[in-house]
């Protein structure tokens, strides 16, 4: 049955009821490679004959039932026998005696230890000691083999065709079977029916369904490594592999008192617990997902297919942890009461994830100088980890409040930031339906260029020479209404609460040039009022030339990145960090949350202070929600292999959806390999629009989605691939005899720039801390100073 | 992804089990101190130094965990864009150094650089100091290095200073043999990333540039 004959002790041949001979050996040590010969030729007095059963074998190959001494976290005197031949020297570890292994330093316990009986938890749970879980991750994988190749004979035993079949090497190409056949051959000698030569060989993709219902005689099976494991390292609670140990990490050494507990590690709560940490308060910040960010995270390609899993999965698990009041009780004291957190607050709803019928189509990847015809889908699912698709979308603004408040807390040194180079709005003469050429023809074009700074407006071939006039004049108005509003009055106090397009009209702007200072202001106040759309004017104006000709930053490698800019800042001034923590319930006392419970009800973390994303609310805390009243943001991410508006360079490009919708005032970002969005050649496409409860089903995106991909594949920028779902903005209604010592953040916004996070945080913050700072700068060293001076 | 970054500023990330000395080390080596007392980090960030090769001076920007590691909770983020990636364990605790393959696993996946089998990883084994409480040999650690495409391995102990400033001076010759390999990579024009600093702020002009 095994090869490795030398590696195996105890053959027990049995005959079973049904008269089957069961053999049986097990393994002493794990060989790297096993391979497994299936007999396929009986001999008969009559001559040979070939055994045709179907033999049913796995991709993955678990070898524990075939160990010697396996059952370690089951059999807890196996466990004990094994512990005490932990002292052996370290060049022993590669040895493996069944499931234990030998570990030099005989003072050091195994740290896997089965935890059955304490805590009445399913015997296979094991605890690990903090920080070493990776080691333990490799103990369980250590037992895993993975198929690596499969040898197949079709034919009767004198005659047929052996075909092979291969997967491939490499993280990207591992998922790929290939078969070989000789009948594929296309020159092949057969001498005395062995020998065989090929010249030339076709290789064919299969999947791996045709290749696990193939009539096989040899399995190659190789030891897996956490890497072929799995694309992204698996979370140690979620991580379970075939049955294997669920891995809890110990958590002795975690605080049990704090100042401040957050819940959820989205913008908000992590600006806010990095402002709490700051200033001096300790903090301890959980989220119950195993990534960054909630709903500001983002993903690769893979991690939004996971992302996906586990939301729907999140539904099915919603029943309710069994008698978790008699789990619990010991962690309470006297008058203190249990209020159990339920996730009974969607943050994100109605996600759906496609491929288009253009992903089909066959490109040439070059990788190492080796040409190969793919699908553009296996192309962009090879290159799976160059994406990184943002949930939220949203962008910088160069003198707004983000980046004054990264620029002050210097969070801004842990992350890079790019210009969005290119504002984009759609053009009045071009009704949609002409592709987009080129932007020197404004009346082909469907999108035409904002010219932002001076410079870009007097080189604008666009503008007429009186409209260019007539803008400098304007932008020199608002400067002035800047400085002293009072002193031009009369020329925009009528107009204050009127639409800011009705002022421009009566400063006889008209025509492109209206049209260029509506969607340039608009992307930041869609529908201003003319007071407000002034202030955005300054604002836009004030940003232009902070960085450069542009008003607005995008962080590289997506928004996903800031929250845990600002979590590395709070750690850095200690607060401690646990994701894919299960957060259970808040214990109350006179009207205060005094502590959270963790770790499926074992944790107790006494607290001052709760600041939480919604998705953590208890029920009870929540009054009636009117789902007419509930504010969202539709949100629907493309991949392309084309810019929507194609030059010469790569671009970053922002274009103002709004005259499509005024009221969810679309808007589509698009960046790509600059941007380290995507690999090269591919672009993102995001797509954000407001939504408030009462927007009838259809989503808005699908109109803009018409507009902006056009069906002629040829010239313009199609879809390949798309993701769609909805954030939930706005918290649900509070009860009002809720404690008074914790707070909620909204969800993400539907607006451009980063203000409202910013701002919510101010005001929490403030509310609980009004006499602190709230991220001041990093008081400097002495060393410092004196390089300064010197 | 790899860095766009054109820099002479390069990102080493120390990695390895919590208690190993990674912090210690990082200060050790920019700070020159050291202290017995064992805390998980808490206020370290990333150290700077300028370091010369050859007739290069390049900056060093260090990235110490923050403590992250200690739950598991290290965010991707901290791995983007790494020059050079530092592996470190305690050559009296068996465990950290069984850790070290999934660090490195853990590393090329998340930082997912661009020719993974080439980049370069340096392995310290830390407390050589205590070398009556040794449980890793010098031997074991060196073989595990060439099964990894002979990574340089340094024995090192951040206590007595020992080999601390030649190790770090591999790293810096390493990463900048990256380095230089990579920007031919980059051979197409792109703009530049923006640093927000308040220097680049205030020096930025005020007022009606448009």
């Amino acid at each position: 049955m095994v090869e490795n004959e030398p590696n195996m002790e105890e053959y027990n041949n049995s005959i079973d009821d049904m008269g089957l001979i069961h053999k049986h050996g097990d393994l002493i040590t794990l060989p790297q490679c096993l391979i497994i010969r299936i007999e396929r030729v009986g001999i008969l007095p009559g001559g040979v004959f070939k055994l045709n059963e179907r033999v049913d074998f796995g991709e993955t190959l678990d070898v524990r039932p075939f160990c010697f001494n396996k059952n370690r976290s089951l059999n807890e005197k196996d466990y004990t026998d094994s512990q005490q031949q932990r002292n052996r020297t370290a060049e022993e570890t590669s040895r493996i005696l069944g499931g234990a292994e030998f570990v030099s330093g005989g003072s050091k316990q195994s740290p896997i230890r089965p935890v059955g009986i304490e805590t009445g938890l399913a015997p296979q749970i094991s605890t690990i000691e903090g920080g070493s879980f990776v080691a333990e991750f490799k103990e369980a994988a250590r037992y895993a083999y993975q198929l690596r190749a499969v040898s197949e004979h079709i034919g009767v035993p004198e005659s047929g065709h052996f075909v092979t079949y291969r997967r491939g090497i490499g993280q990207t190409e591992q998922h790929r079977w290939h078969r070989i056949s000789d009948a594929d051959a296309s020159c092949c000698f057969i001498l005395k029916n062995i020998f065989l030569h090929f010249l030339r060989l076709k290789v064919k993709r299969v999947p791996i369904s045709q290749v696990l219902s193939s009539e096989a005689y040899m399995l190659y099976y190789e030891r897996i490594r956490p890497t072929n494991l799995s694309l992204r390292w698996p979370s140690p609670l979620s991580f379970n592999f075939r049955n294997g140990p669920t891995y809890i990490r110990k958590m002795d050494d975690f605080p049990k008192d704090v100042d401040v507990v957050v819940l959820g590690s989205g913008l908000t709560e992590s600006i806010l617990a990095a402002a709490c940490a700051r200033s001096g308060l300790s903090v301890v910040h959980l989220d119950r997902n195993d990534f960054y960010g909630a709903e500001w995270a983002s993903f690769n390609l893979q991690g939004v297919k996971e992302w996906i899993e586990t939301l729907t999965k999140k539904e099915e698990n919603q029943k309710e942890p069994r008698n978790d009041e008699n789990q619990s009780s010991d962690l309470l004291k006297d008058g203190e009461k249990l209020v159990k957190i339920s996730r009974n607050v969607e943050m994100i709803k109605d996600i759906s994830q496609e491929w288009s019928g253009q992903s089909d189509q066959t490109t040439t990847v070059t990788k190492n100088e080796v040409s190969e015809e793919k699908t553009i889908k296996e192309a962009i699912e090879s290159d799976f980890r160059k994406f990184s698709i943002d949930l939220v979308n949203k962008l910088l603004l160069a003198k707004g409040p983000m980046v004054q408040t990264l620029v002050d807390s210097e969070v801004s040194k842990y992350a890079e930031f790019k210009l969005v180079d290119q504002l984009l709005c759609l053009s009045t003469s071009g009704s949609g339906i002409c592709p987009a050429t080129s932007d020197d023809d404004p009346q082909t074009s469907k999108f035409i260029r904002v010219p932002c700074s001076k410079g870009e407006i007097f080189q604008s071939n666009v503008l007429s020479l009186i409209e260019k006039r007539k803008l400098i004049k304007f932008m020199n108005f608002c400067m002035q209404w800047n400085q002293l509003p009072d002193a031009v009055a009369e020329e925009w106090k009528d107009f204050s609460d009127k639409p800011f397009e009705e002022f421009l009209k009566a400063k006889d702007i008209d025509g492109n040039l209206l049209n260029y200072i509506v969607n340039a202001i608009g992307i930041l106040k869609p529908n201003a009022t003319t007071e407000v759309g002034l202030k955005a004017v300054c604002e836009f104006v004030d940003s232009v030339g902070q960085f450069g000709n542009s008003p607005f930053l995008h962080p590289l490698y997506g928004c996903g990145e800031l929250p845990q800019c600002f979590c590395r800042l709070a750690a850095v001034y200690g607060a401690v960090y646990c994701l894919g923590m299960p957060i259970d319930a808040f214990v109350e006392e006179n009207g205060k949350i005094v502590a959270v419970l963790t770790n499926g009800l074992k944790q107790r973390i006494d607290c001052r202070y709760v600041l939480m994303n919604p998705a953590y609310l208890p029920e009870g805390y929540c009054s009636y929600s009117n789902p007419s009243k509930e504010i969202w943001v539709d949100r629907a991410v493309h991949i392309t292999n084309k810019p929507i508006l194609e030059g010469d360079k790569e671009k970053i490009t922002i274009l103002n959806l709004a005259p499509l919708n005024s009221l969810a005032a679309p808007r589509l970002f698009e960046a790509g390999f600059q941007m380290c969005l995507a690999p090269k050649g591919y672009y993102l496409v995001h797509l954000t629009a407001k939504r408030d409860g009462n927007s009838d089903s259809e989503s808005v995106l699908k109109t803009v989605e018409d507009e902006v991909f056009l069906q002629d594949g040829e010239k313009s920028s199609v879809s390949l691939w798309s993701l769609r779902f909805k954030l939930r903005h706005s918290v649900p209604p509070l009860s009002e005899s809720n404690p008074s010592n914790f707070a909620v953040v909204s969800g993400p916004d539907s607006s451009l720039t980063y203000a409202e996070a910013i701002k919510e945080a101010q005001l929490i913050f403030a509310r609980f801390w009004s006499d602190r700072d709230f991220l001041p700068r990093k008081p400097r060293t002495v060393e410092e100073e004196q390089e300064d001076t010197a | 992804m790899s860095s766009v970054r054109r820099k002479a500023l390069l990102k080493v990330i120390i990695l390895g089990d919590s208690g190993v000395g990674k912090t210690s080390l990082m200060n050790v080596y920019v700070n020159k101190k050291f202290s017995n007392q064992y805390k998980a980090t808490i206020g370290a960030d990333f150290l700077t130094k300028e370091v010369h090769i050859d007739d290069r001076t390049v900056t060093l920007q260090i990235w110490d965990t923050a403590g992250q590691e200690r739950f598991q909770s290290l965010g991707v983020a901290f791995y983007r864009g790494a020059d050079c990636c530092v592996l470190a364990f305690d050559v009296t605790n068996p465990i950290s150094f069984k850790s070290l393959d999934s660090w490195r696993d853990e590393f090329l996946i998340q930082a997912s650089p661009r020719d993974p089998e080439h980049f370069p990883f340096v392995l310290l084994g830390n407390k050589v100091d205590l070398e009556q409480n040794r449980a890793v040999s010098a031997k074991r650690a060196q073989s595990w290095c060439q099964t990894k495409n002979n990574i340089p391995y340094y024995e090192v102990s951040a206590k007595e200073a020992l080999n601390v400033e030649a190790a770090f001076q591999a790293i810096a010759r390493d990463a900048l043999a990256r380095e230089s390999q990579d920007t031919s990579d980059f051979s197409d024009f792109a703009p530049p990333s923006v640093r927000l600093t308040s220097n680049a702020q205030s020096s930025g002009s005020s007022g009606c540039s448009c």
